[in-house]
C-alpha cells in the first residue's frame, strides 16, 4: 500500500514538473524572451528525468542503460541551469558560476565513461556534487529575493526553497537507492513539494497573485499615506522611493506631462544623476505601448541620452501611470538585470501612482494654502510694521516740532511781560535771535517733512535736465562760504566740467544737505572736500570731511528718519530728516548714495546720478531747449 | 531759599528757563537759585554736592534718558530727607511717555512748549 501511495506522489510530482516545463516552453515560444528560455531550461532536466521514469514504468520496469545515463547527465545540469537563470537576475560572481559548471562536468564526464551500476562511492560523490550545486543556486535566488519586496520576494523565496528541496530530494533518492524504499518514499514527497513550490513561484494561481499584490498594494498605500510629505514634489519622491524598494530596481523615475505635452521628470530615486530636463513624449509613449522590459540601449536614444550612460543599466521598464482625472504619467524602472515575475506588481504599483497623484494634488492645495497664509501674515506683519513706523514718525515729528516751538513760545512769552515803554518793549536782543533761529529751524523741519511726504506719496515732481554739476556746486560753496569761515574750515574742490541729468532745485538741496552735515560735524580747523567726476553713464559727487565720523554699526541707520547717531551733544543741530530726505531725493533721480566713514577720521558721502549722455556739455549751442537751464 | 537743578543740554532752553524764573512773580521762584547740568553725570555730581529742592529734568540727554536719573533718585541715590522733587520737562507728550515718567518716579511733568506762566506755576507748586 505504501509503495502505491508513494508512486502516486511521484506521479503527481512528475506531472507538476511537466506542466511547469510546458508552460515555460509555451511562454518562451510565444514571446521568444530569452529569460523565459532560461526558465524553460531549468525545468527541462527534471521533466526529462521524470518523463523517462514514467516511460520506464509504462515499459515494464527496464530501459536501455544509455537512456538512464543520458537522463542522469541531463538531470545533473539542473543546478547549473538554475545558476544561469540566477545570473540573469542578479550579479553572480564568475567563480561561483565556473565552480558549479566544473562540478557538473566533473560529475557528468565520469558518469558517461564509467560502467553501470554505479558504485556507492560514485553515487555519493554525484549526490553531494549535485546537492551542493543546488544549494548554491538556491542561495543565489534567495539572495535576489532579499533585495525585492512584495509578491516578487515571496515568489523568489519560494523558488529558492523549491530549488533547495529539489537538492535534498536527490540526496534522498541516493539514500533510497542505498538503504531502502522508505527513504525513496521521502524523496518522492520532497519531489512533489519542490514541484509545488516551483508551481507557486512560477505559476501562482490567480487568488495567490491577488493575495501577493494586495499585500504589496496595502504596503505601498500605507507608506504613501504615512510619509510626511509636505509638497507635491515630496509625495512623488516618496512614491519613487517606494517603487524602487518594491521593485528592486536600480533607479526609478516618475515622469509627468508638462503643459506642452512633453514628459518631465517629477521624481527620481536612484544613484545621483545629472538633472533630466525632458524626454520626448513620443519615445515614452512607444515604450509604454510595448509594455515590457526593453533594452535601454536599443531604440530609445532619448532615454539613453538622459539615463543610460549614467546609470549603466541595461533594462528599462516603462509603465503607464494614469493619474485621475485625466493625466497620463509614466514610471521608468531601470535594472541592471532582468526581473522575474515583474508583471504582477508593476501594473498595480504604477496604478498606485494615481493615488500618489491624488495625494500630490492634495498636498499642492495644502501647499498653496500654507503659502497664502504665510503671505497673508507677512503682509499683516509688514502693514503692522508700517503702521508702527508711521506712529513712531508722528511721535518723533511732534517731539521735533515742539522743541523749536518751546524757544519761540517761551521767549516771546517773556517779551510780553517785559515792561512796555510806550508802544515798545525793551527785550534782550538774544531773545529775538533765539526766536528767529528756532523759527528757521522749524521751517526747515516742516519743509523736510513735506518733501518726505511727497516722496512717500509718489508726488515728488522732478524736472531732470542737463545740469552743470561743477557750476552748481561752486554756487553752493559760495553761498555757504560764511559758514566755512566761521568754523575755520578749509574747502578743497575737484570739479571738472561734468553734466548730470538732474532736477536743479533738488540737486542743490541734496548737495547742500551733505555740505551742511560736513560743516556741522567737522571740528574747527578741519577740511571739507567736494569732488565730481563722470564714470560711464554716471556722475559721482563726493563730499568728504575730516569730522567725527560714523561708526560702522551706525552707518546703516543714518539714512533713516529721525535717526541721529553718534554723540547726542551734536544731534541738536539737525532735524534728523536731512539724510533720509537726501537719500530719497537721490533715489528719485535713479541714483544712489553711499557712505564711507571711520570714527575720528571723517566721512565721505558719495552720490551717483545719471550723466547727461545726450550731448557733451561743452557744446551748449547745439542743445536747444535746455541751454538756459544749466 | 530753595535751589533748583536744571538738567538741560540745550543752551537755548537753559537761557529760557533762567530768564523765566528770574522774572517770576512768585517770590519763592524768583529768589530760588538755579544750578544747571548738561548731562546725567553732571546732574548726579550736582545732586551730591549741594542740597537740591527741585529738579527740572529734560529727557534727551547726551548720556542717556533723563528718566534714568528719576529712577536712581526713586531708588535712593540720596538719603530720603534730601530727595528732591522731580519734574519731567519734555517734548515727548504721548500718553505712554507720561506713563513712563510716572513709573520712573517723576513727581510732576511739564510739556514743551510751555508758556512762561506754566513753568512758573509748576515750580511754585513744588517750592511753596
Amino acid at each position: 500500500m505504501r509503495i502505491d501511495w508513494s508512486v502516486l506522489v511521484l506521479l503527481a510530482a512528475e506531472l507538476t514538473f511537466a506542466v511547469l516545463f510546458l508552460r515555460a516552453l509555451g511562454g518562451y515560444l510565444l514571446r521568444r524572451d530569452s529569460l523565459q528560455g532560461n526558465v524553460t531550461l531549468v525545468f527541462l532536466p527534471c521533466t526529462v528525468f521524470f518523463g523517462v521514469d514514467i516511460t520506464r514504468r509504462l515499459a515494464g520496469g527496464t530501459l536501455p542503460m544509455w537512456v538512464g545515463i543520458a537522463t542522469t547527465t541531463v538531470l545533473l545540469a539542473q543546478p547549473y541551469l538554475t545558476v544561469r537563470l540566477a545570473a540573469r537576475l542578479r550579479a553572480v560572481p564568475q567563480i561561483l558560476d565556473r565552480l558549479v559548471l566544473m562540478a557538473y562536468i566533473g560529475l557528468a564526464f565520469p558518469l558517461l565513461m564509467t560502467a553501470r551500476p554505479l558504485t556507492s562511492g560514485g553515487l555519493t560523490a554525484m549526490t553531494l556534487g549535485f546537492s551542493l550545486s543546488e544549494v548554491v543556486a538556491a542561495a543565489l535566488l534567495w539572495g535576489k529575493a532579499r533585495t525585492r519586496a512584495g509578491a516578487n520576494q515571496a515568489r523568489l523565496t519560494i523558488a529558492a526553497a523549491a530549488t533547495l528541496t529539489f537538492g535534498v530530494m536527490i540526496v534522498f533518492v541516493a539514500l533510497g537507492a542505498l538503504h531502502g524504499p522508505q527513504l525513496t518514499a521521502v524523496s518522492r514527497v520532497l519531489a512533489l513539494l519542490s514541484g509545488l513550490g516551483y508551481l507557486v513561484a512560477f505559476m501562482p494561481s490567480r487568488w495567490l497573485r491577488r493575495m501577493f499584490s494586495t499585500s504589496a498594494a496595502w504596503h505601498v498605500t500605507e507608506r504613501l499615506l504615512r510619509a510626511d510629505a509636505q509638497s507635491p514634489a515630496e509625495v512623488w519622491q516618496t512614491y519613487a522611493e517606494i517603487m524602487r524598494e518594491q521593485t528592486g530596481a536600480e533607479a526609478v523615475a516618475v515622469l509627468m506631462p508638462r503643459p506642452d505635452g512633453q514628459l518631465a521628470q517629477t521624481a527620481y530615486a536612484g544613484p545621483p544623476l545629472p538633472e533630466l530636463t525632458q524626454v520626448d513624449a513620443a519615445d515614452i509613449t512607444a515604450l509604454v505601448r510595448a509594455g515590457r522590459p526593453a533594452r535601454l540601449r536599443e531604440g530609445t536614444p532619448a532615454l539613453v541620452a538622459h539615463y543610460g550612460d549614467h546609470l549603466g543599466d541595461d533594462y528599462v521598464t516603462v509603465l503607464a501611470m494614469p493619474v485621475p482625472p485625466d493625466v497620463d504619467g509614466a514610471v521608468l524602472l531601470f535594472n541592471r538585470h532582468r526581473t522575474l515575475f515583474h508583471d504582477d506588481d508593476l501594473r498595480l504599483l504604477a496604478a498606485l501612482g494615481g493615488q500618489a497623484g491624488i495625494l500630490a494634488e492634495r498636498q499642492a492645495v495644502a501647499d498653496a494654502q500654507r503659502r497664502l497664509t504665510t503671505e497673508l501674515s507677512a503682509s499683516v506683519d509688514a502693514l503692522t510694521a508700517a503702521n508702527q513706523a508711521k506712529s513712531a514718525f508722528l511721535a518723533n515729528m511732534s517731539h521735533e516740532l515742539r522743541t523749536p516751538l518751546n524757544a519761540i513760545i517761551g521767549f516771546s512769552d517773556l517779551m510780553r511781560v517785559e515792561e512796555p515803554e510806550g508802544d515798545r518793549r525793551r527785550v534782550p536782543a538774544e531773545w529775538v535771535d533765539h526766536i528767529h533761529t528756532s523759527g528757521r529751524h522749524l521751517l526747515g523741519l516742516i519743509n523736510d517733512i513735506l518733501d518726505l511726504a511727497k516722496i512717500e506719496a509718489g508726488r515728488l515732481d522732478l524736472s531732470p535736465a542737463p545740469l552743470r554739476v561743477d557750476t552748481a556746486i561752486t554756487e553752493l560753496l559760495t553761498g555757504l562760504a560764511p559758514l566755512f569761515t566761521t568754523k575755520n574750515l578749509t574747502v578743497h574742490t575737484d570739479l571738472p566740467e561734468v553734466t548730470a541729468l538732474a532736477d536743479r532745485v533738488r540737486f542743490r538741496q541734496i548737495v547742500e544737505n551733505l555740505l551742511s552735515n560736513a560743516i556741522k560735524f567737522t571740528e574747527p580747523g578741519g577740511s571739507v572736500t567736494v569732488a565730481a567726476k563722470k564714470r560711464g553713464e554716471q556722475v559721482y559727487v563726493a563730499v568728504a570731511d575730516t569730522g567725527v565720523g560714523i561708526s560702522e554699526s551706525d552707518q546703516p541707520r543714518v539714512f533713516e528718519e529721525f535717526q541721529q547717531v553718534g554723540d547726542p551733544e551734536r544731534q541738536r543741530a539737525g532735524t534728523g530728516l536731512g539724510l533720509a530726505l537726501t537719500k530719497r531725493l537721490v533715489e528719485a533721480h535713479d541714483g544712489e548714495i553711499t557712505l564711507e566713514s571711520e570714527i575720528g577720521v571723517g566721512s565721505v558721502f558719495t552720490i551717483s546720478l545719471p550723466a547727461d549722455t545726450v550731448l557733451p556739455a561743452s557744446h551748449p549751442a547745439t542743445r536747444a531747449p535746455a541751454t538756459g537751464r544749466s | 531759599m530753595s535751589t533748583i537743578l536744571l538738567v538741560e543740554d540745550e543752551e537755548l532752553n537753559r537761557t529760557l528757563v533762567k530768564a523765566v524764573l528770574s522774572r517770576a512773580g512768585v517770590e519763592a521762584v524768583r529768589t530760588a537759585s538755579v544750578v544747571d547740568a548738561t548731562s546725567l553725570s553732571a546732574a548726579r555730581d550736582r545732586l551730591r554736592a549741594a542740597d537740591i529742592d527741585l529738579v527740572l529734568l529734560d529727557m534727551n540727554l547726551p548720556d542717556g534718558n533723563g528718566l534714568n536719573l528719576a529712577r536712581e533718585l526713586a531708588a535712593g541715590l540720596l538719603p530720603a530727607d534730601k530727595r528732591p522733587t522731580v519734574v519731567a520737562v519734555t517734548a515727548s507728550v504721548l500718553p505712554q511717555d507720561r506713563a513712563a515718567a510716572i513709573e520712573a518716579g517723576c513727581d510732576d511733568f511739564l510739556d514743551k512748549p510751555y508758556a512762561a506762566a506754566d513753568l512758573v506755576a509748576t515750580v511754585a507748586r513744588h517750592l511753596t
